[in-house]
This record gives C-alpha cells, sequence and structure tokens, in this order.
C-alpha cells in the first residue's frame, strides 16, 4: 500500500524545497480542482515504501475562512493521510507552533519538520527539539531544507509515523475548556456518521461555532440533540470568555508560550536584514530607491545584452546569405533564405535572446533576495490611493518579464475583486515579447535617447494599468480595499544558481516558442507572402502575394493611423506572439536586420513610429496571456473583456497621440 | 517594569509608536473578521509588539512573536496598544 503524506506550513517556510528534496523530479503541477489554487503532488520510495506526498497550500491557520484553508483543512479531514508534515519555521517559532497546534486538533498522525534551523541560529534562538518532542507529543526533526539536512531522518519518521497506530498528544488547553470539549465528545461518542472525524476536533470547533461544522453534525442522526447540548456549553463559556472562538486562538497561543518557554533558549535579535530594512524602507529613502533599482534592472539589462544580441543578429545575416540555394528548389529556397523569408524573420526574434535571458537573471536576483515584498509595503501607499492593495504590485513586476507568469502570480492577491482586477491590466506591463519590437524602432528614430523612449513606455504602460484599475474599482468592484497584512521574510542573498537557472529555463522556452508559435506564424506569413492571389501559384513579386491582399483588405481600418498594409498585417499577426510583430516586418519589408533601423526611418516618421509602439503596447494581450486570463478568472468573460477595452484604449490612444504630435510637430 | 506601574502607561494606536517603540496589545476594534486574522497572525491581548519601521503614511512594519509583518496603516489603527516605556 501506498503511504499517502501532506505537507502543510505557513507561507515562506521552506515547504515547496521539502516537496522538491522529497520528490525529485517526479512531480506533477495542477489545480485544486475548480479552484486557482496550484496543486503538487509527487511519489518517491524509501526503504522499499512508496510515498506519495501533496503539498498543501501556505496557510497561517486551519480555520475555514481562505480558500487555501479550505484546502489544506478539507484534504486532512476528509482524505485523511497517513501522515501530516508539519514544516516549521525556526526562527520563527512562536506563530508557527499556532499551525502545528491546529493539525494537531484535527487528530491526524503528524511530524514537525523544524526548518531553517541555521537561520534560527543566525537570530540567536536555540531550540531543544527533543524538548519539543516530549511537549507535544509527536516527532520533530530538526532541518535545513536547502543544504538537505535532515531529509533522511524526516523519510524514516514518516514511516515509523505511518506504521504507528496512533499517536499520544500532549497538548491540552486550559481546565474550563478541556472539560467543555470532553462533554460535548461525549455526545458525539457512537453516532456512526461522525465516526470518520476526530472527536475532539468536532468538539473544539462546535465550541468555536465553525459553520461548516455544525453543517456536519446536523446530519447526523444525534444532530439536533448535540447541537443542543453545545449551545448550553457555549453559553456558560461565553459569559466568561466572550466570544470562544477568539477565546480559542488565545487559549493556542497561551499554550505555545508556555511551550517555547521550555522548548527554546535565548531571544530574537534584529539581524543585518531588519538593519537593511531600515534604508530600503525608509519613508523618504524607499521610493527612490525603489525606483533606481528598477532603472539600474533596465540599464543592467540593455547593457549587458546588446553585444550578444548584435553578435547573433550578425550570425543569421551570414547564414541566411550561406544558406541560400541549398535546398535547390527556388520556392523552398526563397521562402525559407530569401529576403523575404522565414530564417530572416525568426533570426530577428531569435537575436534578442540574450535579452531575455538577462532580464530574467536579474530579476530572479532580485525576488530571491526578498526585495520584491518590499516593493508590496512601499507601494501600498499609493496602491491604496488607488482603490487596491500593494500586493498588486507584484504582479505588475513579473509582468515585465512576461504578462503569463504576472496573471499566474496575482494569486498573492487575497481578495477576488482586486486579484481580477491586476489580471485584466497586467498585459499593459511592457513584457520582454514586446520589449523587442520597441528596442528596434527606438534604436531607428531616437538613436541614443532610444533607452528612454521605451522608459517612457514602461510608464505609459503602468499609467494605463493605473487607470483601468480605478474605471473598475469605480464602477464594477465597488467593494472596500482589503485590508494590507503581510509578512515580510528576511533577506538572504541571491543565489546565482538559481538565477541562471530561471535564466536558462527562460531560454529554452523562449527556443521552444520561437521553434513553435513563432515560426509558424512567421511561416504562414511567409507562405502568403509568396503566394500569388490570383493563380495561387509561387511569386516572388510580393505586391501580388495573398498577404499583400489580405493587408490591403485590413488597411482602411489603420489608415488613420498612417500604417501601410505590411505594418497592419504584422500587428494583426503579433496577436499570435508578439515577438511576431517585429519578425514579420522584417520579412514583409524584405530588410534584414542590420538595415531595418535605417529602412524604418527612411519610411515613417517619429511621431507615426512612437504612436505605433504605443498601439504595440496596449493593443490585444497574446493567445498564451489570453488562456492565462481565462485560468485564472476561471470564465472567458474577463479575458473577452481584457481583449476589447485593450483594442479600443489602443486605437483611440495611438490616434490622440498621432493628433497631438502632428500638432506640436508639423514639420515631421 | 513592575505589573502596577504599567496600569498608568498610555494606551494608543500602534501607529503612534515611533520606529524602535515598544507596544503590549491591550484592544483590537474593527470588524470581527480582521480582528480573527490578527488574532491568527499572534496579534492576542497582552503580546508584546516591536515596531521595527513606521514609515509616514505607508504600512508598518512589526516584529510580533519573532515574526516580520507588514500591516497597512488601517488595519494598524485598529490595534490599541500600552506603550512600553
Amino acid at each position: 500500500m501506498m503511504i499517502r503524506v501532506a505537507l502543510a506550513g505557513n507561507p515562506n517556510v521552506g515547504k515547496s524545497v521539502i516537496f522538491n528534496n522529497l520528490t525529485g523530479s517526479h512531480q506533477r503541477v495542477g489545480n485544486w480542482p475548480g479552484k486557482t489554487v496550484e496543486k503538487k503532488e509527487g511519489v518517491f520510495r524509501y526503504d522499499n515504501e512508496e510515498i506519495y506526498v501533496v503539498d498543501l497550500p501556505g496557510t497561517y491557520s486551519l480555520t475555514a475562512h481562505s480558500i487555501e484553508e479550505l484546502i489544506a483543512r478539507g484534504y486532512i479531514v476528509e482524505e485523511r493521510p497517513d501522515v501530516v508534515v508539519v514544516v516549521v519555521d525556526a526562527s520563527n517559532i512562536e506563530r508557527n507552533l499556532y499551525l502545528v497546534l491546529q493539525v494537531l486538533e484535527l487528530g491526524a498522525k503528524t511530524v514537525v519538520a523544524l526548518n531553517k534551523m541555521d537561520l534560527a541560529e543566525v537570530s540567536s534562538l536555540y531550540l531543544d527539539a527533543r524538548k519539543l518532542e516530549r511537549l507535544l507529543g509527536v516527532p520533530v526533526i530538526p532541518t535545513v531544507a536547502p543544504k538537505k539536512v535532515g531529509m533522511d531522518e524526516l523519510c524514516r519518521k514518516i514511516l515509523e509515523v505511518a506504521r504507528t497506530k496512533r499517536q499520544v498528544v500532549k497538548v491540552r488547553y486550559g481546565n474550563e475548556f478541556e472539560e467543555a470539549i470532553g462533554k460535548i465528545e461525549r455526545q458525539l461518542e457512537g453516532d456512526k456518521a461522525l465516526e470518520a472525524y476526530s472527536t475532539r476536533w468536532l468538539a473544539i470547533k462546535l465550541l468555536e461555532g465553525d459553520e461548516a461544522v455544525i453543517k456536519k453534525v446536523q446530519r447526523a442522526a444525534s444532530g439536533g440533540k448535540v447541537l443542543r447540548e453545545v449551545e448550553e456549553i457555549r453559553k456558560a463559556l461565553k459569559r466568561k470568555h466572550g466570544d470562544l472562538e477568539m477565546a480559542l486562538i488565545n487559549e493556542r497561543y497561551r499554550v505555545i508560550k508556555y511551550i517555547v518557554e521550555r522548548a527554546v533558549k535565548g531571544e530574537k535579535v534584529l539581524t543585518a536584514s531588519d538593519y537593511l530594512d531600515q534604508a530600503l524602507l525608509d519613508r523618504y529613502l524607499g521610493m527612490p530607491i525603489f525606483i533606481s533599482i528598477l532603472w539600474i534592472i533596465f540599464q543592467f539589462t540593455f547593457i549587458v545584452s546588446m553585444p550578444f544580441s548584435d553578435i547573433l543578429s550578425d550570425i543569421f545575416a551570414i547564414s541566411s546569405e550561406r544558406l541560400a540555394g541549398i535546398t535547390g528548389i527556388a520556392r523552398v529556397d526563397y521562402l525559407l533564405f530569401g529576403e523575404y523569408g522565414v530564417l530572416n524573420g525568426v533570426g530577428m526574434v531569435l537575436s534578442f535572446v540574450p535579452l531575455i535571458m538577462t532580464l530574467y537573471f536579474t530579476m530572479s536576483l532580485l525576488e530571491d533576495f526578498g526585495y520584491i515584498a518590499r516593493a508590496a509595503f512601499l507601494m501600498d501607499k499609493v496602491m491604496r490611493k488607488l482603490g487596491l492593495t500593494g500586493r498588486s504590485i507584484i504582479p505588475m513586476i513579473l509582468g515585465f518579464g512576461c504578462n503569463i507568469a504576472g496573471v499566474y502570480s496575482t494569486r498573492i492577491i487575497p481578495v477576488e475583486e482586486d486579484r481580477i482586477v491586476a489580471i485584466v491590466t497586467n498585459p499593459l506591463m511592457l513584457c520582454s515579447a514586446r520589449l523587442v519590437t520597441f528596442v528596434v524602432i527606438a534604436a531607428a528614430f531616437w538613436g541614443s535617447a532610444a533607452g528612454s523612449v521605451v522608459l517612457s513606455l514602461y510608464i505609459l504602460g503602468i499609467a494605463l494599468a493605473v487607470l483601468v484599475a480605478l474605471v473598475l474599482k469605480r464602477s464594477v468592484f465597488k467593494g472596500r480595499v482589503s485590508p494590507f497584512i503581510m509578512e515580510l521574510p528576511p533577506y538572504q542573498i541571491p543565489s546565482l544558481k538559481v538565477a541562471t537557472t530561471q535564466m536558462w529555463v527562460r531560454a529554452s522556452l523562449f527556443f521552444k516558442k520561437a521553434g513553435t508559435v513563432i515560426l509558424l506564424g512567421l511561416l504562414v506569413v511567409g507562405l502568403l507572402a509568396t503566394t500569388d492571389v490570383s493563380t495561387l501559384s509561387f511569386t516572388q513579386d510580393i505586391e501580388r502575394s495573398l498577404v499583400a491582399t489580405i493587408g490591403h483588405a485590413l488597411q482602411p481600418i489603420f489608415a488613420p493611423l498612417n500604417w501601410d498594409w505590411r505594418l497592419v498585417v504584422a500587428t494583426v499577426f503579433g496577436f499570435i506572439a508578439k515577438e511576431i510583430v517585429i519578425g514579420a516586418s522584417a520579412m514583409l519589408y524584405g530588410v534584414s536586420e542590420e538595415e531595418f533601423s535605417n529602412f524604418l526611418a527612411l519610411h515613417y516618421d517619429p511621431v507615426t513610429m512612437y504612436a505605433y509602439m504605443v498601439f504595440v503596447l496596449v493593443y490585444v494581450p497574446c493567445v498564451a496571456t489570453i488562456a492565462a486570463v481565462k485560468h485564472e478568472t476561471l470564465s472567458w468573460r474577463w479575458a473577452v473583456f481584457t481583449i476589447i477595452y485593450e483594442i479600443v484604449l489602443a486605437y483611440a490612444l495611438s490616434l490622440v497621440i498621432l493628433l497631438i504630435g502632428r500638432t506640436f510637430f508639423p514639420g515631421v | 517594569m513592575s505589573a502596577h506601574s504599567s496600569r498608568y502607561n498610555r494606551i494608543i494606536p500602534l501607529t503612534l509608536l515611533p520606529d524602535g517603540g515598544k507596544g503590549i496589545v491591550r484592544k483590537i476594534t474593527g470588524g470581527f473578521g480582521v480582528r480573527r486574522r490578527l488574532y491568527e497572525l499572534g496579534f492576542t491581548e497582552g503580546t508584546e509588539v516591536y515596531v521595527l519601521k513606521s514609515a509616514g503614511p505607508g504600512p508598518v512594519l512589526l516584529l510580533v512573536r519573532g515574526s516580520r509583518l507588514a500591516l497597512g496603516r488601517g488595519v494598524a489603527m485598529k490595534i490599541l496598544v500600552e506603550v512600553v516605556t
């Protein structure tokens, strides 16, 4: 029989590192049924036993008040895993024990993994695992997950506990409460319908007035009688202790205090992390530092990646020349390596791989360091004025890499309305795919000022997101702003290994995308560009091709924006993946990357091109992002809404910029 | 500090404590939902709170029961503390 283990724990305790240590690569990531909460499960072997592990959502508690809590509690209560491993942050033991106590109440067989033991020592906390074990009545294993310390012992204990019949939990609350719990337990005993649950847990929850449990008991045969009895007991206790749910929270913390006093030596001291916060979260310095950090990342990304990009584009130009004629079939040759060929387009896109890699590398460093949580702290003040919570800044920052990542990261926003606002505005964040297009255009028209021009687009994207959020909060979601409550994990030295891994993962994803979606999109454009519109045979005259016909048909719609048909086609195809915009432009104009800048500068004026970039910034999310929006809002409604508002906004804004530009710079 | 002298200390909203200030939670006002959440995070009556950063109109960063918690100013206002001098 397979042993089933559930991992529980607060957020930021290193639960997923332990999960990864246990399961290795044998894991599956999905969603909890019907919820947008991630479910990770995996199987591993230890001592000839097959062990299944599920990673429960990180929660601070197991009351049924948030989706995560409901899932975690529901799994332990209904699926009854053989062992629950509660992962605990040793450097933050007091608050972490709260969840341990709640798991013990559930009557599940438990092992406590006392993680981050190294960090506890840094903060001058010395924990006695043996003593903790005796006070709790369940095994406690010290671990340091990133160094894989204690993993073997943990596995051994899991097996041992899985084989024992039951544990004798030592945690007891105050006498009055224990008496009440005992009385209710006796009422519940013998009811077949409730046999599956721990009577102690049911009794505590009934005492607290937990609605889900009351409903469960109501359905049981003895339900009515039990609930009447419970009401009597509650009334008596309430007179002295007030609200009983609060009173029990108090009780748990009282017991925790007792345990900590006996098992923990030393007092937490302020660490380097706290001193760093004094500067980074300063009321005057905090914001300038935040903006400087973003600016540095942006500059660093360009300076580091551009030489590599130049080398790559040279390589593509040379290979295009060398490969010409290699297939021997004129038509294929022209389609692939010709002036209007696919390689020209794909090469254009691929030469920006270094840009994307550096961007992800630096963002990973920042995230790993612990700064992104601080950004939420700093921005809460501003976001609140807009009716949002500080947490909304996190998906926005991640959206600069990729909107899909941004949309998924909105899961950290606890209130549904705020989350939807964050999701539908995320595509306005200038992602790396669009950056590729803007870098080329900006370099063509503004030379050394290109950086500032691109920066203006970043800022415009943020401003528009704020505007759309404001409108939504004033109309559809008129609720109050959710309170900002967030734990700030201590800073840590960012891991180069994590950043490098992240960089390569992103690069390989990009190659995959370039080899599939982008290549396919460009191939379609290429085929359309080399097929004669009347005879459907091969043509080298792009003006007579199918794509020209399509372009000319659509062009009137975009005529007010001054685009020619080629730009129209490139932009429309960009809907598949935004990198296609620049790749397809290069193909349709039939110029290589090196000449592309000059070509653009000759054919367009700066005002038209700025308006064009604004259009590309705002118009429709790419297909993959639309799918992510649908997936995370659990409905097509918001995906469609996002597409429509973005198209309308893009067109209107682009037109306004053009009109204003024409008024102020009539010459250009 | 002896028990009886603390009886005379001022009770103020948490947001009024300066950086580095200490207080003991005496009462949490506001809706039941927020109160329960704060309670579960360890802000029970009698708990000592240390202010790491109270940045102007923005959130406050606190050390409570060994964890660093950031609370929006609105929430922090609802926690009444007795000043520890």
